[in-house]
């Protein structure tokens, strides 16, 4: 008898709690986006959306675990059956390798004029926006001059034990990226040997940027290779640190755009289009800004937030089509070097 | 000699041993009878050390052993017992599991120990089989003779020759008898069997509710 | 349980019985096995498609060989610190403080729960502080970085799972035969001789579960600077994008994995038929060596410190009740997504578990190949459960919102039906068959004895694996990851995006909401578990 009440109660649980989670037609107007850009940052501005527009945001936020993999594995493997209708990356070159996979489809938003060219596909497959510059973080406690450091070559200097110094694994995300950027820069002998000798001084390769950034704030580390988001949040947060722009009276310094692309054969086109749309509006770059997500704001309307990097960053010149080449390439040989 | 005196246990609202005094001389044989409950196998595991009483006192040879919240460690009182259910090792061969408590002395003549326990307690030829493959009759043998090996003071056998056939029965009860008799152990025999407890011989004592009954 | 009757049933439920007995198997086989067949099949289609140098991938050859002996010495390496430490441990609570300990046990278990990971990122925390009162004293930095840091952290976090199980195996030992042990022989010897053989199951299946998952993760090896193998294979996954070369790739750690698990054969096997759990009642506390006394005070310590430590420091950083709450408010949905994600998961593991189960228990030669079906995906990445489930599921168009609001489900079912099966399975093992047989004689519905003895009598076992599969998909993330729908998240997924957002005070608050969901539920499965089980007898017992 018991056992007869639990078993129904259980089979009632279950259906209450289906019911409960199942969202039982109402909406028919809905958008399903792929974003690595942090959830904190990017669910206000989807949130936004939606109640400007009336059309229901789906999301679906990476994981600093995953380190924008995740997502791009499984717009890959979705690929003969999308799910997605915006792919919104933190970053430009895995957008370059769905492009590449054809997953995108082209679409030039009205609101993409205003971008400059060198952050736009010239196809129109994916979109710049809110910027973020690799940069230099410093604990201002351990190190006393840190106007001193003002390149990346600097980390090979031996003034700094490289067990102080940190960088992210190389073979992901933004790092992943700048690596290549600097293959394309200074070619792939002098870069490959720069990173070798980074890894021959002891340096701490850590799991992620966010890493870098509380090592480096707590002082564990006193420089940190991170990028302006991680590196100004720690100085927002009161962090003893000092962010560098590194290289500025020299290549300059990498500036890696967030990127919007519409997923081919996404189940709601033209809901994506919109949210593309509003996505690239200089509006929605002020409210990156404002948020502390983006400090190179790629609108020339949009001004850059005080305090934490100069008003104007001069940015490496780089073809991000040519970075996203090398990208293959750096992850292999990083592998032997970083992986052993 | 072993020695009760006030003795009480209980088991939540279960009374099983109540108030008990029980002088067994050095050397004697006491066979406990009694119904199903009456406390016998809670007096035996008193008296061994496994139990702690809730009042009153064991003592072995003079010394208390057990009193409320304290007891000397069961090996330290010299005592082989046969419990109620075999206990046999299941990861040890027959031989093992007699000869466990069986210290002191030499490899040849542990052997020789062994080898007269398996011809007393009817069972030749198992020495090398785990419990897994014995009858029941076969572990409660082998319980028998690992309570005997070690020729302790004080033998405390709980309805050893369960599943034991009459005549195997009369030869293992000459066999405990003579060890018990060599070796002058105080010698306290559980059974329902009315038959078999004059088998035994010595004082029988009643066990009721945890009281004793007639002497 | 016996097979069934030699006659025909009078029970007009009995074909659509036998016919939900299968459908669970197959269910089991589609979840379960589906995803790994799957990608096994893709990954040879790939092959014979043109990518036979492909094949490479399996040997391991210079810097991976390299990376697979960090990883196999690393595993060993926790396994036996982590199973030493928890057996003396065990040991102590088990002769010294038997309540207590089980009260403890409660506090430590749920932490199973909680991801290696933040273990690590609550020693960094840790290491942090340390840093700075070394600094303030002009000693070196403390840092947990590198092997040492890997092994400490990974030994942390598989403690409380090491603990239970040596807990498990000191309990499944009849205290009959610790009592005529100590009648005769001192209780050193008799824990030796007696005690720890008979423990030997559980204990090996123990440290082969802690060896897998030690070999398995690499979240706590990159996050220290340890590298490992796993790490290579989600290096070249997120490279070439490729489930196939991921999946060959893999191969090289998942053989030493799969043979660990082929060697618990025997340990489950013999440690389902004793988990009777027995209390046993000291009538005078074991008296240890002083050496063996000293080393259960140090692994108490340690392991005190390993559970107390990262429970202080998610405290802590928590800050305060309203902070708590906050987070609690915040993640609302996560926090319901998770509970029905995981709600679904262990109800679903039930038929499949039992159907299994019961399968098991019938001998034959397709008895060897079930067992290499339950334990084959313990063997397996979580990260590859997720890719061969998204595969199937595109392949098959399973796109729905309805169905893939329940993929998360089968991620965990997929990755915690076979410990499922193994738990129900010593549930069945224990009862006697006697009983099924009294209910054949008096019942003539099958269905009725199913419900008022089968059910009743298997109920703490139910409640037991439910638990442990509510548990373990609470805290999945790998496969999760992978099938999570859009617009919903789990409450891993939430903690791990505020780690990269730097809100410690919310990742600490969500952890500790975490653990609290995991005592919970442990505490709700031991209350309904003491309220219906019974004490039954194993066969052979009772002469």
């Amino acid at each position: 008898m018991r056992a007869r009440a639990m078993l129904c109660l259980g089979l009632l649980l279950i259906l209450a709690a289906l019911l409960a989670s199942c969202r039982m037609g109402g909406e028919t107007s809905e958008v399903v986006v792929y974003t690595s850009v942090d959830q904190p940052y990017s669910e206000p501005i989807l949130t936004a959306f939606e109640e400007q527009t009336g059309i229901r945001v789906r999301a679906v936020y990476d994981v600093e675990a995953s380190k924008t993999t995740g997502l791009v594995n499984r717009l890959l493997a979705e690929a003969s059956h999308p799910q997605a209708d915006v792919f919104w990356n933190s970053e430009v070159i895995q957008t370059i390798v769905l492009e590449e996979n054809q997953v995108l489809s082209p679409y030039v938003s009205p609101e993409a004029e205003a971008i400059p060219p060198q952050f736009r596909d010239p196809d129109g497959h994916w979109t710049g926006l809110a910027g973020r510059a690799r940069v230099l973080l410093v604990n201002t406690d351990r190190v006393s001059e840190p106007t001193r450091i003002a390149s990346l070559n600097d980390l090979l200097d031996p003034t700094w034990p490289g067990e102080s110094i940190g960088i992210a694994y190389p073979l992901f995300g933004t790092t992943a990226t700048h690596v290549a950027a600097l293959y394309a820069e200074r070619g792939q002998d002098e870069a490959r040997a720069f990173f070798e000798q980074l890894q021959e001084r002891g340096v701490r390769v850590v799991d992620g940027n966010s890493v870098v950034r509380d090592l480096v704030a707590s002082g564990q580390l006193a420089i940190g290779l991170t990028d302006t988001d991680d590196a100004c949040a720690a100085l927002a947060q009161g962090a003893p640190v000092q962010v560098i722009l590194p290289d500025q009276d020299g290549g300059g310094t990498l500036i890696i755009p967030s990127t919007v692309a519409l997923v081919a054969g996404g189940p709601h086109p033209e809901q994506g289009r919109a949210l593309i749309d509003y996505l690239l509006r200089p509006e929605t770059e002020q409210a990156l800004v404002l948020s502390g997500y983006c400090h190179v704001p790629l609108h020339a309307a949009v001004e850059a937030p005080p305090g934490c990097i100069p008003g104007s960053v001069r940015g490496m010149a780089v073809d991000y089509r040519q970075v996203e080449g090398f990208l293959g390439q750096v992850l292999s040989e990083m592998r032997e070097v970083y992986l052993r | 000699m072993i020695t009760v005196r006030n003795l009480s246990k209980s088991f939540g609202s279960i009374r099983a041993v109540d108030g008990l005094t029980l002088e067994i001389p050095a050397g004697q044989t006491l066979v406990l009878q009694g119904p199903s409950g009456s406390g016998k196998t809670t007096l035996l595991r008193l008296v061994a050390g496994l139990e702690l009483p809730d009042e009153g006192e064991v003592a072995l040879a003079g010394s208390p052993v057990s009193r409320p919240g304290w007891a000397t460690p069961p090996h330290s009182r010299g005592i082989g017992m046969v419990f109620q259910r075999s206990g046999l090792w299941p990861h040890m061969t027959v031989a093992q599991n007699i000869l466990f408590g069986v210290t002191g002395i030499t490899r040849e003549q542990a052997g020789l120990q062994l080898r007269t326990l398996l011809v007393q307690a009817a069972l030749e030829g198992l020495a090398e089989r785990f419990p897994a493959q014995l009858s029941g009759g076969e572990a409660r043998r082998v319980a028998l003779a690992r309570a005997l090996a070690a020729a302790p003071q004080r033998l405390l056998l709980d309805e050893p020759l369960t599943s034991q056939d009459p005549e195997l029965k009369s030869r293992l009860l000459e066999t405990i008898r003579g060890r018990a008799r060599e070796s002058g152990a105080t010698l306290v025999y559980v059974t329902h069997d009315a038959a078999e407890a004059r088998q035994v011989g010595g004082r029988i004592v009643r066990m009721n509710r945890g009281r004793l009954e007639a002497d | 349980m016996n097979k069934g009757a030699a006659y025909p049933s009078p029970d007009p439920l009995a074909l659509p019985r036998k016919a939900g007995q299968w459908l669970a198997l197959t269910g089991y086989s589609f979840v379960v096995l589906g995803p790994l067949a799957a990608l096994l099949v893709a990954t040879l289609l790939e092959i014979l498609g043109g990518h036979s140098d492909w094949l490479e991938l399996t040997v391991p050859v210079g810097r991976r060989l390299v990376l697979l002996g960090n990883s196999l010495g690393l595993a060993v390496a926790v396994t036996g610190i982590v199973m030493v430490q928890g057996f003396l441990a065990a040991v102590a609570i088990w002769s010294r403080a038997e309540r207590a300990g089980v009260l403890l046990l409660w506090l430590v278990l749920p932490l199973m729960a909680i991801p290696s990971y933040i273990y690590a990122l609550t020693w960094l925390d840790l290491a942090g502080v340390l840093t700075g009162w070394a600094r303030q004293l002009g000693l070196a930095s403390i840092g947990p970085f590198g092997w040492a840091g890997s092994l400490w952290v990974e030994v942390a976090a598989l403690a409380p799972m090491a603990l239970g199980f040596a807990w498990l195996g000191l309990r499944g030992v009849d205290p009959d035969l610790i009592e005529a042990g100590r009648l005769v022989r001192n209780d050193w010897i008799g824990l030796i001789r007696i005690t720890l053989p008979l423990s030997a199951p559980a204990l090996l299946t123990g440290a082969g579960l802690v060896f897998l998952l030690s070999l398995l993760d690499y979240s706590v090896p990159s996050l220290l600077q340890a590298n490992v193998y796993p790490m290579e294979i989600f290096a070249e996954y997120s490279a070439t994008h490729s489930p196939g070369r991921a999946f060959l790739l893999a191969l090289p750690l998942v053989l030493p994995a799969a043979s660990v698990t082929a060697g618990l054969l025997g340990p489950l096997r013999a440690m389902t038929v004793r988990t009777a759990m027995h209390r046993i009642r000291w009538a005078s506390r074991p008296s240890w060596p002083g050496w063996f006394a000293g080393l259960q005070r140090v692994a108490c310590a340690l392991v005190g410190a390993e559970v107390l430590l990262p429970y202080a420091v998610l405290v802590i950083r928590a800050g305060s009740i309203q902070g708590l709450l906050s987070s609690v408010a915040q993640a609302a949905s996560e926090i319901r997504y998770s509970l029905l994600t995981a709600t679904l998961a262990a109800l679903m593991s039930l038929p499949v578990g039992i159907a299994m189960a019961r399968r098991l228990l019938r001998p034959g030669a397709g008895t060897a190949f079930l067992w290499v079906g339950v334990l084959a995906p313990l063997a397996i990445p979580g990260s590859l459960v997720g890719i061969g489930l998204t595969y199937v599921a595109n392949r098959l168009g399973l796109q729905s919102e309805g169905i893939s609001l329940v993929l998360p489900s089968f991620a965990g079912l997929a990755r915690f039906a076979p410990l499922a099966v193994l738990v129900l399975l010593a549930q069945l093992k224990r009862l006697d068959p006697l009983l099924f047989e009294a209910g054949r004689l008096f019942q003539a519905s099958a269905f009725r004895r199913w419900l008022q003895i089968g059910i009743p009598l298997l109920a703490p076992g139910i409640l037991a694996s439910a638990g442990l599969v509510f548990a373990l998909t609470l805290g999945e993330l790998a496969a999760t990851l992978m099938v999570a729908p859009p617009g919903q998240a789990t409450l891993t997924m939430r903690i791990y995006n505020y780690l990269h957002y730097g809100a410690s005070g919310t990742v600490a608050g969500l952890c500790l909401v975490l653990a609290a969901c995991v005592l919970m539920a442990g505490a709700g499965v031991a209350w309904v578990a003491a309220r219906w089980s019974w004490p039954v007898s194993a066969p052979g017992e009772g002469i």
